[in-house]
């Protein structure tokens, strides 16, 4: 043998043992996921073989792109009860229909697959006719025993489904009086009962299951309602899951749907809707400017702007600034009404006197100075603002979004605090801090945080301001570990009583226990009798009025909280493809395409080419 | 190789996985935070009234075993992780967690193991090239130039590529969000269509690595340059093409095959921020959602995979590097 010989099969020998080292690598990297024999690559298509389907034009196709790179955990699970399962914002909304549909513009609740209502005397009940000629997507009518079928499963104890407390806690009984008409017995009276748990109030409703499926499921927790040879899921609404990926849904057109059926509705135009994941900022504005999607969660005003001057097919809600439509949970700081000093209400008011709520509106939000700052945590909705219209006066006395630091100053001292040589103030050798949290994911909060930190300091108070991942954040907040925190809380969008009831004492524990609504853990008995009156009375009953007006003087005095201003979200929309897209001037419905409202705007557009 | 060395290095591989997995128990919960509360908080913030609070999380927490004392949860674990059973995710419950790895972990390896492997082979080249006399000047001034980006993280490549060919140039698909939709059967439409997808995410891990692989050849060349055996080799009257291809790349080489063994065991964990730029399925994208929600048994799942291919590959670069380089013994002298 020559040495050249030998050399060269040496060489083969090494190489052939380095290939051998790939080759168990990426077979150890894939073995514990993969099914035995397959190749990584070919076990991933086929799990997730649905559908290529491109044969639909992309002037019939409605794409809708959810914000940042978020994506779908679990998109081949439609249980409508998890949390993990396809989402209103995943586009759960264009399968499902709710039984009304609580218009934000109007105030009034749309009914949809219900007809009507009827609550007794006292709102301790209430029958809900249905609509007739309703069929589920296998064809098989959807009728009074599928709602109460559904009631029933939600109250099963042994399930951890959402709504399901809700139930237990309000429904006695559920009954079908015929095939149209559900009547429901509750264990108190609640004239919000409809509207709370039925019409998309905020987000999402109680989706109505099918019982001819759901009754033969073992174990509806683990059940995820998929399976593309049964059709499942089997909804109302007018789509189909055509595919289902984590990063892209898609939906394609029934034409078969009961309302086109029946005469109630036309077909949508769209022959398909794609919830696509946005992606970066960036990247999700360049899909925008490039007519790739039609519409997208959120951008911002500055990013608007931009694209708008490159692509004249885009609108928002406004044609001006803030372009925004509001968000229903403004951004509030609540103030811990246990810990001294802050509960001590002078201490609470100049807090609120301390901070520029009109410069931190026109900075952060850029909305011209007198639009933005709350003076309740009431998003500014027309049915809302009437309220607002009833106390005017104490608007004007109490100014609860008035900067005044030199008040604020006043009231600190008068409350026995001595400034020191640092400008602090101190009292019985204590320096007067404050633990001021904002979470990191809200983006504009590390933009306003040194103006919170110089309106504190302004006023002689030391502050701790740190900005905390929102798991963080929602664990100190619900154990009370703070002095003030950022939120956003969601209550009101037409009646006041969600945003009254987010004060109301009757969960408020000791601190360390949790407490989720009133987490300034405010207590005052005189405001919560009033707030129990209110709770009796239906929304848009002309009695809430004058009880409005005095709770709202009780909290005025009080000032648990600070409202900071509204929520502002600019939903861009491109008229590239469809028209007809909701809008302050044409608003047949609020606007996010993330809620189950997403249904009453895509069956109102228009092919615009 | 001794059984005695052999037996040992098995002991270390099995002390790395405890403890590995160990600590992947145990980071998760130092974390302040409770992920059944965060998940009912986002409920809430999206304005669902979850007025049964505590016995929501009392329920969810015996489904998730989560109502244990925490020696028993560890022991529960160490069982579940043998199996390689890490239970329900708790944000995309009921979904397992290998059913969410095993949705998005083969994108990743095909993607990464393809990108790895290339930047690897043309770095090497690349790096080798650079130091030979005969090598054309455009070659010298492309290496130079992927030197040049080298240090770039792979997300600002994947912007600069996604913005010039996707958007501008409209060459290439911008984001693989539809890549999964698309591919309906395995045939050779779907494997162009994967590749279409793919590319944009492909050449900006690729772009962003091949410099470092070159980096590190040149510098192991520039070595062995000055190796006596070369000198004896030129003496010898060698040519230069054999010079370079059958002594000093291949001795230049070795060290870098240990890099690649450790590069392509750690493709599992994804190249996350490459995957959320360009929204595709992988499992980085998958890693950073679990912890972005604070989903420990998903969290778990993913580290767990990507410590036992390290140390896999680890032990078996160890293993397998005296059949490579003869000077190399694990025998006791």
């Amino acid at each position: 043998m020559t040495k050249h010989a030998h050399s060269t099969r040496h060489l083969v020998a090494r190489w052939l043992g380095l290939l051998t080292v790939l080759s168990i690598l990426l077979v150890s990297c894939a073995a514990p996921v993969a099914p035995a024999g397959a190749p990584a690559e070919v076990a991933a298509v086929a799990d997730n073989a649905t559908v290529a389907g491109s044969d639909i034009a992309r002037e019939e196709t409605l794409i809708i792109a959810t914000e940042g790179p978020t994506t779908v955990a679990a998109p081949e699970n439609f249980n409508p009860f998890v949390n993990g399962s396809v989402g209103a914002g995943d586009g759960q909304s264009v399968l499902v229909e709710s039984l009304f549909y609580l218009n934000y513009e109007s105030g009034e609740m749309m009914p949809w697959l219900a007809e009507s209502y009827q609550f007794t005397d006292d709102y301790t009940g209430v029958d809900i006719i249905l609509r007739a000629g309703i069929t589920w997507s296998d064809g098989e009518a959807f009728t009074a025993d599928d709602v109460v079928f559904t009631i029933n499963l939600l109250k099963d104890e042994s399930l951890p489904f959402n709504w399901g407390g809700d139930m237990r806690q309000w429904v006695a009984d559920v009954e079908a009086v015929d095939a149209q008409t559900v009547r429901f017995t509750f264990t108190g009276a609640n004239p919000r009962f409809l509207q709370d748990f039925f019409a998309v109030r905020i987000s999402t409703a109680i989706v109505i299951v099918p019982e001819h499926i759901w009754s033969t499921v073992e174990d509806p927790a683990t059940f995820t309602y998929f399976d593309k040879e049964k059709g499942y899921p089997v909804f109302t609404g007018p789509y189909q899951v055509a595919a289902a990926s984590p990063t892209e849904m898609i939906y394609d057109r029934r034409d078969d749907w009961w309302a086109a059926q029946s005469g109630f509705h036309a077909l949508p135009a769209p022959r398909r809707v794609i919830f696509t994941s946005g992606g970066p900022a960036d990247v999700v504005a360049a899909r925008l400017l490039n007519n790739e999607v039609d519409t997208v969660h959120r951008v911002a005003a500055d990013v608007y702007e931009t694209l708008k001057a490159q692509n004249p097919k885009l609108g928002a809600w406004f044609t001006e600034r803030p372009y925004a439509w509001l968000d229903p949970c403004p951004r509030t700081y609540f103030i811990n009404t246990l810990k001294a000093p802050w509960d001590n209400v002078n201490m609470r008011r100049a807090l609120s006197l301390a901070i520029d709520r009109e410069a931190i509106a026109a900075g952060e939000l850029g909305i011209e100075p007198g639009g933005a700052p709350a003076p309740f945590i009431f998003p500014d909705y027309p049915p809302l603002l009437a309220y607002y219209g009833e106390v005017q006066d104490l608007l004007d006395q109490y100014q609860p979004t008035k900067f005044d630091p030199d008040a604020a100053i006043a009231l600190i001292e008068g409350e026995g605090w001595t400034r020191g040589d640092d400008g602090i103030f101190a009292k019985d050798g204590q320096r007067l801090t404050i633990t001021w949290f904002g979470p990191t994911e809200w983006v504009p909060g590390p933009r306003t945080f040194p103006l919170f930190e110089a309106y504190l300091k302004n006023i002689g108070i030391e502050p701790s301001v740190e900005l905390l991942p929102n798991a963080v954040l929602n664990e100190r907040r619900n154990l009370g570990d703070y002095d003030v925190i950022l939120t956003s809380p969601c209550g009101s969008v037409v009646d006041p009583y969600r945003g009254l009831d987010r004060f109301h004492s009757r969960d408020v524990k000791p601190i360390g226990e949790t407490v989720t609504t009133n987490i300034s853990r405010y207590v005052n008995p005189a405001y919560d009798a009033i707030v129990d009156q209110v709770a009796k009375l239906a929304p848009g009953d002309p009695a809430i009025a004058p009880l409005w007006r005095q709770a709202f003087e009780i909290y005025l005095q009080d000032q648990p909280a600070l409202p900071l201003h509204q929520q502002v979200r600019v939903v861009p929309h491109n008229s590239t493809y469809w028209s007809n897209w909701p809008t302050a001037e044409n608003n047949y419905i609020h606007p996010p395409t993330w809620w189950h409202t997403t249904l009453m705007q895509i069956i109102e557009l228009q092919p615009a080419q | 190789m001794s059984i005695r060395y052999l037996t040992f290095r098995l002991l270390i591989f099995a002390l790395i996985i405890w403890v590995a997995a160990s600590l992947n128990f145990l980071l998760p919960r130092l974390v302040p935070g409770d992920p059944i509360s965060a998940m009912l908080n986002r409920l809430e913030e999206q304005g669902m009234a979850v007025e049964n609070r505590p016995e929501l999380i009392a329920a969810f927490k015996v489904r998730f075993g989560l109502d244990q004392g925490i020696g028993v949860q560890y022991l529960r674990y160490l069982a579940s992780v043998l199996r390689l059973d890490f239970g329900y995710s708790i944000t995309a419950f009921p979904a397992t967690v290998s059913s969410i790895i095993a949705a998005s972990l083969p994108w990743t390896i095909g993607l990464l193991t393809v990108t790895t492997l290339l930047a690897f082979s043309i770095g090497i080249v690349l790096g080798a090239l650079f130091m030979w006399r005969g090598t054309p000047w455009l070659l010298r001034l492309v290496t130079w130039f992927l030197i040049i980006i080298a240090p770039l993280p792979y997300y600002l490549v994947a912007i600069v590529l996604l913005f010039l060919l996707g958007f501008t140039l409209r060459w290439l698909p911008p984001t693989s969000a539809s890549l999964v939709n698309q591919v309906s059967t395995l045939n050779w439409s779907a494997v162009l269509k994967i590749i279409q997808y793919s590319l944009l995410p492909a050449l900006s891990i690729l772009l962003a690595a091949v410099g470092s692989w070159a980096l590190g050849m040149r510098a192991m060349m520039i070595t062995v340059h000055g190796e006596d055996y070369i000198t004896l080799a030129r003496a010898k009257g060698l040519s230069e093409r054999r010079i370079m291809l059958g002594y000093a790349m291949r001795n230049a080489l070795l060290p870098q095959v240990t890099a690649l063994g450790i590069s392509l065991a750690t493709v599992v964990s994804g190249a996350t921020l490459v995957e959320v730029v360009f929204l595709y399925p992988g499992i980085g994208r998958a890693l950073l959602t679990a912890t972005n929600n604070l989903d420990y048994p998903l969290m778990q799942g993913i580290t767990f995979i990507l410590v036992v291919s390290v140390a896999t590959g680890v032990l078996l670069v160890d293993l397998i590097y005296p059949l490579l380089d003869p000077r190399i013994t694990y025998e006791r002298r």
